[in-house]
């Protein structure tokens, strides 16, 4: 009983359980459960939300913009899939070394950008990114090139490859919940302070004793961490990865728009942002994808445009605002009788 | 006894035109020094430069004998010197306790250490009724008083406040004046620039003037006051009055 309480009252919590029911109930409700059209929206949703959570600890809380997170979605889905494919290692141990190499990637991009302020690093991102994407591509003889590879069809827990959706529905909510609860110990650790206060103000965190530098490279390392594993999800459960899919800049600008629609450098926004986006993306695409070509990018633009000139702080924080105003005026109106 | 601070034959050089020109002098534990001259004179470059945010040209800086010119502002702050901004800067999207907690977490990296150390702190400067205001709500003075706060809760040993009682209103220079007071009684140095003569006169035992970037007098309020070269940085020759 007061577990139920508990959850009532704690609003993050009530909005969590949900999810995970929803999510839950669709993947093993007969009704839904043969609907591979929603199975499938669900698992991108609750994926993109763990990735979005991702980009969060390094674009909302420390707000340096990397635009080229897809560079390490990429790390994670080739590294697993090349390991098993080439060398027969199990995507479990893959999943590991995927992690390694996106953080030494980290490293190497965050160890010169971050000891200067200004565009620098946000140009670097973009630019690795795309260095990661046309490497995949012309060294073929490692990647296959544009032809891009299968994942190797042996189905088990061992091989972290399933017949059926739901378990790659387990999957994706498992590496939610793991983004989640990292992303709360961070909120509340010395770390988390520092990177918000490097974000409002560098100059005024330093002459606190804050080491900016090795802060934002520490956050940028946990982040790149969690979208490796993102990757590593979406290769065994696509079954097939090519440079344009996993490298792809328009990966990375789903990770920044998603988390800055839902309010960034906020523990649901990215969460937010996912659920109401990736359904937004599937259904413009199957009315528009079909009649003229790239309509289906205009609407999801200007939709986008919209809610950044309306509510720039993100769809999250907005509401929250509205239901603690709604709140306080209960309460006056409360008193008043 | 032995200077706390020692600033050596100190230059900086911007593009070749020096801001601060050749400036010495010593800070003696636990006293109050006051740095004043007209605007332009190298008071604020003469903060960078000991809080490491500029790199000096030319000369050291001494701190209890050792040497920290070249150091990392953070670096500067976790030896025990840290100074406030005269633009304040606070950090508009956490609270006052949030904001306090990051200076408090110089020195623990404890979140509940630096949460009990931040509300004393906040106590200490008067802004408890606000520890849960977001900073970018604060007037203008209250937010000078968490610049003041957020410093002091990186328990300093020196403490630099760059104009912190600019743009107040005179009932809260007097609050602003006590507070200084309040903190060098607990054993903290202070250096402080300033443009209310009031202030500073009252406050400083000993007064260095900048102009130019070059140290023109040292003394007491009275000897600076009554110095011809100091009437002259701040008012102009009496030949050039005349004409």
């Amino acid at each position: 009983m007061s577990y139920i309480k508990s959850i009532i009252n704690n609003k993050a919590k009530l909005f969590l359980t949900l999810i995970a029911a929803v999510a839950i109930m669709a993947m093993l409700v007969p009704a839904s459960a043969g609907n591979a059209f929603i199975q499938n929206m669900i698992i991108m949703m609750l994926l993109w939300a763990g990735l979005a959570s991702a980009w969060n600890i390094i674009g909302g809380y420390a707000g340096q913009l990397s635009l080229g997170h897809a560079g390490f979605f990429g790390i994670g889905a080739y590294t697993v899939v090349l390991l098993a494919v080439k060398l027969e290692v199990s995507p479990w141990l893959g999943l590991i070394a995927a992690v390694f190499l996106a953080v030494v990637a980290a490293v190497i991009i965050g160890w010169p950008c971050f000891r200067l302020q200004g565009p620098f690093f946000a140009l670097a991102t973009v630019a690795v990114g795309e260095v990661l994407r046309i490497l995949a591509i012309n060294f073929s003889d490692l990647t296959y090139g544009t032809n891009g590879i299968s994942v190797k069809m042996e189905f088990g827990l061992g091989f972290m490859l399933f017949r059926e959706k739901w378990a790659y529905g387990i999957m994706a909510i498992a590496f939610l919940a793991l983004v989640l609860y990292a992303v709360k110990k961070l909120e509340k650790s010395r770390l988390g302070y520092y990177l918000v206060a490097i974000r409002e103000d560098q100059d005024a965190a330093r002459s606190l004793g804050v080491k900016a530098s090795r802060a934002k490279l520490t956050a940028y390392m946990i982040s790149a961490a969690f979208t490796a594993i993102g990757g590593v999800i979406y290769a065994q459960y696509i079954l097939y990865i090519d440079p344009d899919s996993v490298f792809a800049s328009a990966l990375s600008m789903q990770m920044v728009l998603m988390t800055i629609v839902g309010g960034m450098g906020t523990l649901w926004g990215p969460v937010l942002g996912a659920v109401l986006m990736v359904p937004l993306d599937q259904f413009i695409r199957a009315y528009f994808g079909g009649s003229v070509h790239g309509l289906h990018m205009v609407i999801y633009a200007v939709i986008l445009i919209l809610v950044i000139l309306v509510i720039p702080r993100g769809i999250g924080p907005t509401l929250s605002d509205w239901v603690k105003k709604y709140d306080k005026k209960a309460e006056s109106e409360g008193d008043r009788i | 006894m032995k200077p706390i601070l020692e600033v050596k034959k100190v230059s900086k050089l911007f593009g070749g035109l020096p801001a601060v020109n050749n400036v010495s002098f010593d800070l003696a534990e636990n006293e109050i020094l006051g740095l004043i001259g007209p605007n332009g004179a190298g008071k604020t470059t003469l903060f960078n430069l000991i809080s490491g945010y500029h790199e000096i040209s030319k000369g050291d800086i001494l701190y209890r004998g050792h040497k920290i010119s070249g150091f990392l502002p953070e670096q500067v702050c976790s030896q025990g010197i840290v100074r406030t901004f005269q633009v304040v800067k606070p950090f508009g999207e956490m609270t006052v306790e949030e904001n306090v907690m990051v200076g408090a977490f110089c020195r623990t990296a404890d979140p509940n250490r630096a949460r009990v150390k931040a509300q004393e702190t906040i106590n200490f400067v008067g802004l408890d009724k606000y520890a849960a205001m977001q900073a970018r709500n604060l007037t203008i003075a209250d937010r000078k008083r968490l610049e003041f706060a957020r410093a002091l809760a990186t328990e300093p040993k020196i403490l630099m406040l760059d104009e912190v009682m600019a743009g107040l209103r005179p009932n809260e220079v007097d609050d602003s004046l006590e507070l200084i007071r309040k903190v060098r009684a607990s054993g903290i140095t202070i250096i402080i620039v300033e443009h209310i003569m009031r202030a500073i006169m009252t406050i400083c035992e000993r007064i260095l003037v900048l102009d130019h970037g070059e140290l023109i007098a040292e003394g007491t309020p009275q000897e600076v006051t009554s110095n011809k070269k100091v009437i002259e940085a701040y008012l102009g020759k009496e030949e050039s009055a005349d004409v």
